[in-house]
């Protein structure tokens, strides 16, 4: 199409140049949206460092280290309190802004996700409760599989640090159990959630790593029993374990680094540092089923 | 800068502003975000890859007898009661799952820690899966897009723009049906959001090529919603069939299927455009014409078509002219048969996948190219006495006449006789014309194909093999493909008018390949002198002698002494030019009528 007259071919290019321009002042975003949008970074970047901040923990010895981990630890907590306090802080206006937009659900389930960082369980918890049905209704595929994993990963975390406090000193067996109750519980309450991640690949990768953390620390914590109960409670879920391994292989490509994650994951986690064994192993729960 | 055109920008703008305002709600809403891992140790220490000799399956696989004797003790007694050096041992054996070396480095064995990058990655959660995001209608993807193409469109546009406009309308048309059509995250990420922008472009270039075409009422409106929102689900549709039988739709595959669909688009509105303006009441409910599905479904079954096919030669044969051909013979159909517009349309659509699914499958090796052609002269003909020639649409293949006769014909035509491989090859043109032909005289008589009882006769069948093995076993390259195919037509043309033609003579043989061989023979056999072939094995001449022949028994009682008096009356012609005296067709004319004539008595 070539233009038959200039002025035409202006008149509407300035025509559409006004129209962004009337456009732009009467559509500024919702009240607190922009907002939201620069907490939910926040969370991002937190959530990340404190991802890290494990391993960075584990594999340090030197005190400059330890003190490098310590300084990490303490930006972890800052980040996370800082959304805290930004959600915590919204105008009224904001937060009626936010509920119209439907947005009021995101906002709970960051306030909820921080509070459990940060431990503040209980907290966690009664934020969760604040979501009633429509604003169930508004939240997305993501947020409502995280609404009913956060009990289960507080409940880790806090059977998490008793095992920590258990670990190296002398612990009563009835103590010991109950940690690795705890953790079977926490096993149970993931691997029936597992199902709710309705064809979301990257939440459903999340929870099966989640499942297999917790595992871990089930395995850990059947450390601390005495050498006779050991082999009872260290073969407790065994075969859920493989099976939620097999799933997650499902939902990893098969580049190089996926590769090794599943390596550390064999070799770290479930001990069985190899493929073929673990699958083979896994055929033979398969088979008993 | 007037009045209305501020009040269209204020509109404009406010309008705009609705749409950012809910694209940035959105986009808040399914932001990815980091998602917190719960605590727990990713490490395996050293000191507890003991306790992995607890568990049974690992216990089960050792195959070391020194490692597993160590196991064993660590079992029963602890660790307690181990060595540095065994409980060294047992923690190599465990990472190397295997007979280990006493100097062999645990460090070669051990994995690293998993990468922070690869942790993180994995921890990166978008709000919902690949195919779930509910928020993203092409229209609100692509509203910047149509503004530009709008804008550009109408800045060169003589007329410039006016909101009532035929183009403005249609537009309008166009954008109200692609707001409906979902899209998800995985057919943006696929290119799709090509497919409306091609549309749109597609619309206005239909709309200059028809000017008188395109008016701005209901129906025109109505054409380009349904036209345009039944195409991007279809095309979005067949992309994921391709996509599930497959690991991944190439680009190429995709781009394919929108070409198509682009096509389509552009075929039904400018064959159809024309047709809906003058006759609205054959194609729309007039009350509501958003009720009439015509179109969406008309679409829907040339898209089946040309994608449909496992092989693909559908799709390779047809092109815009042959769908426009198409579109608008299945139109001048339905304009005579207002049945098949009935409350589901059923008809028209199964009359065209029926025709289409029947023709490609048979199994003769005609011109792939030709089946578009075919496609539209059997709507065509089966149009002009629906009635008879395709009674319903239940898939009954005896009451199919006219498909019945294409088959017929087809497989006669590839066929080669025993011991011969050569054959006349037809080109596209003269198979079509020999199609024509045949299905008009089908059309008339469907007797040539099925009795009343619809029972399957072989007139058709028989009369083309009989003519046309006379021609492969003459094996002469004077008869072209086109001769040969006017000679078909002429053929089937007699035995329309006398059933003897199709009877056998004692020797076996059709009364029709007979004629032929009569008239063919002495003109081409290689006994046949110079001066007889430079007269009469031409083309022309030939259909001339074979047409006089044909006219002249068709008057007469047809026996197999008739078929012998030609024979001498061919003869009698060829002695004649031998000898240099005087001869033409007409000559021959009477000299044949008066010898059956004289036999006749």
């Amino acid at each position: 199409m070539k233009p038959q007259n200039k002025s035409q071919y202006l008149l509407p290019k300035f025509m559409l140049g006004i129209i962004f321009l009337l456009s732009n002042l009467a559509c500024s975003p919702p009240v607190g949206v922009n907002n939201l949008g620069d907490i939910q970074r926040t969370f991002s970047e937190t959530a990340t460092k404190d991802n890290q901040f494990d391993q960075n923990m584990l594999s340090k010895t030197s005190a400059q280290d330890i003190d490098g981990a310590s300084l990490d630890s303490v930006a972890i907590s800052i980040g996370y309190a800082s959304v805290l306090d930004q959600l915590n802080t919204l105008p009224k206006e904001q937060i009626a802004s936010l509920k119209d937009s439907g947005l009021w659900g995101n906002v709970l389930m960051l306030k909820a996700m921080s509070q459990w960082r940060l431990q503040k369980y209980v907290p966690a918890l009664e934020t969760l409760q604040k979501i009633d049905e429509k604003t169930y209704n508004s939240l997305g595929n993501r947020d409502k599989v995280m609404l009913h994993m956060i009990p289960g990963l507080i409940k880790n975390d806090e059977f998490y640090q008793q095992l920590k406090q258990a670990q190296g000193k002398p612990v009563n067996a009835e103590e010991v159990r109950n940690i690795q109750q705890g953790f079977s519980s926490v096993l149970s309450t993931l691997h029936a959630a597992l199902d709710k991640s309705n064809g979301n690949q990257t939440m459903r990768r999340y929870m099966l790593i989640s499942y297999l953390g917790t595992y871990k620390n089930h395995q850990d914590a059947c450390g601390l029993s005495a050498p006779e109960n050991r082999r009872e409670c260290i073969n407790n879920k065994r075969c859920e374990a493989f099976a939620s391994y097999i799933a997650l292989e499902k939902t990893l490509d098969n580049s190089a680094s996926s590769t090794e994650f599943l390596n550390n994951i064999r070799g770290h986690w479930l001990g069985k540092p190899n493929a073929d064994k673990l699958r083979k192993a896994y055929q033979r729960c398969e088979a008993k089923e | 800068m007037t009045p209305d055109l501020v009040l269209f920008a204020i509109q404009s703008a406010l309008k705009l502003g609705d749409a950012s305002k809910k694209y940035q709600i959105d986009s808040i809403h399914t932001k990815e975000l980091t998602l917190p891992y719960l605590n727990f140790d990713q490490v395996l220490d050293n000191a507890r890859a003991l306790d992995k000799y607890y568990l049974d399956d690992v216990y089960e696989e050792i195959h070391s007898e020194v490692v597993r004797k160590l196991a064993t003790k660590l079992r029963t007694l602890g660790e307690d009661h181990l060595t540095e050096a065994e409980k060294r041992t047992l923690v190599y054996a465990y990472w190397k799952q295997g007979d280990i070396k006493e100097d062999e480095e645990l460090a070669s064995l051990q994995p690293c820690l998993v990468s922070s990058s690869t942790f993180h990655a994995f921890a990166i959660i978008k709000q919902y899966g690949r195919d779930q995001d509910p928020t993203v209608s092409v229209f609100k993807r692509l509203g910047g897009t149509f503004l530009e193409i709008g804008v550009d469109y109408f800045a060169h546009a003589p007329q410039g723009f006016t909101v009532d406009s035929r183009e403005a309308i249609a537009l309008k048309a166009l954008f109200v049906g692609l707001d409906d059509v979902q899209f998800s995250e995985k057919h943006w990420k696929e290119q799709m959001g090509e497919f409306p922008r091609r549309l749109s472009v597609a619309l206005l270039d239909t709309i200059s090529e028809n000017s008188m075409v395109f008016s701005t009422d209901l129906h025109s409106q109505s054409l380009i919603e349904t036209t345009a929102k039944t195409l991007s689900e279809d095309v979005k549709g067949h992309i994921d069939q391709i996509t599930a039988s497959s690991a991944e739709s190439t680009l190429a595959a995709r781009k394919h299927i929108m070409s198509w669909g682009e096509v389509i688009f552009r075929s039904v509105l400018s064959s159809a455009g024309n047709m809906v303006a003058e006759n609205p009441q054959t194609y729309f409910d007039l009350d509501d014409p958003a009720k009439s599905t015509l179109f969406k479904d008309l679409s829907t079954v040339l898209l089946n078509i040309v994608l449909d096919t496992e092989d693909g030669h559908l799709r390779q044969t047809f092109s815009k002219q042959s769908l426009d051909r198409l579109v608008k013979t299945t139109l001048t159909v339905i304009a005579k048969h207002p049945q098949l517009t009935g409350e589901h349309h059923a008809g028209v659509t199964t009359l065209i996948t029926q025709v289409a699914e029947g023709l490609n499958a048979m199994d003769t090796v005609v011109h792939r190219n030709l089946l578009p052609e075919a496609i539209r002269l059997l709507i065509e003909k089966s149009g002009e006495n629906l009635a008879l020639l395709w009674p319903d649409e239940g898939n009954h293949e005896e009451k199919r006449i006219l498909l019945l006769a294409t088959k017929d014909l087809f497989e006669n035509l590839s066929a080669t006789t025993a011991g011969n491989d050569w054959k006349l090859r037809f080109a596209k043109d003269d198979m079509l014309s020999m199609l024509d032909t045949a299905l008009k005289e089908v059309a008339v008589n469907p007797a040539w194909v099925v009795d009343s009882a619809h029972a399957r006769n072989s007139y058709l069948g028989d009369a083309v093999k009989a003519m046309f093995t006379v021609i492969n076993d003459l094996q002469d390259e004077r008869i072209t493909a086109q001769v040969g195919a006017q000679m078909l037509q002429s053929g089937l043309r007699a035995a329309a008018m006398r059933l003897e033609f199709l009877d056998d003579l004692p020797d076996g043989k059709k009364v029709i390949g007979s004629v032929f061989d009569a008239i063919l023979v002495s003109v081409l056999s290689a006994d046949t002198s110079s001066k007889v072939a430079w007269r009469l094995a031409r083309g022309d001449m030939m259909q001339g002698l074979l047409d006089v022949a044909l006219g002249k028994l068709q008057s007469e009682e047809i026996t197999a002494s008739q078929i012998e008096t030609l024979r001498v009356s061919m003869n009698a012609q060829i002695e004649q030019i031998n000898a240099g005296k005087r001869w033409s067709l007409e000559q021959f004319a009477i000299s044949l009528e008066q010898a059956l004539s004289k036999q006749g008595k």
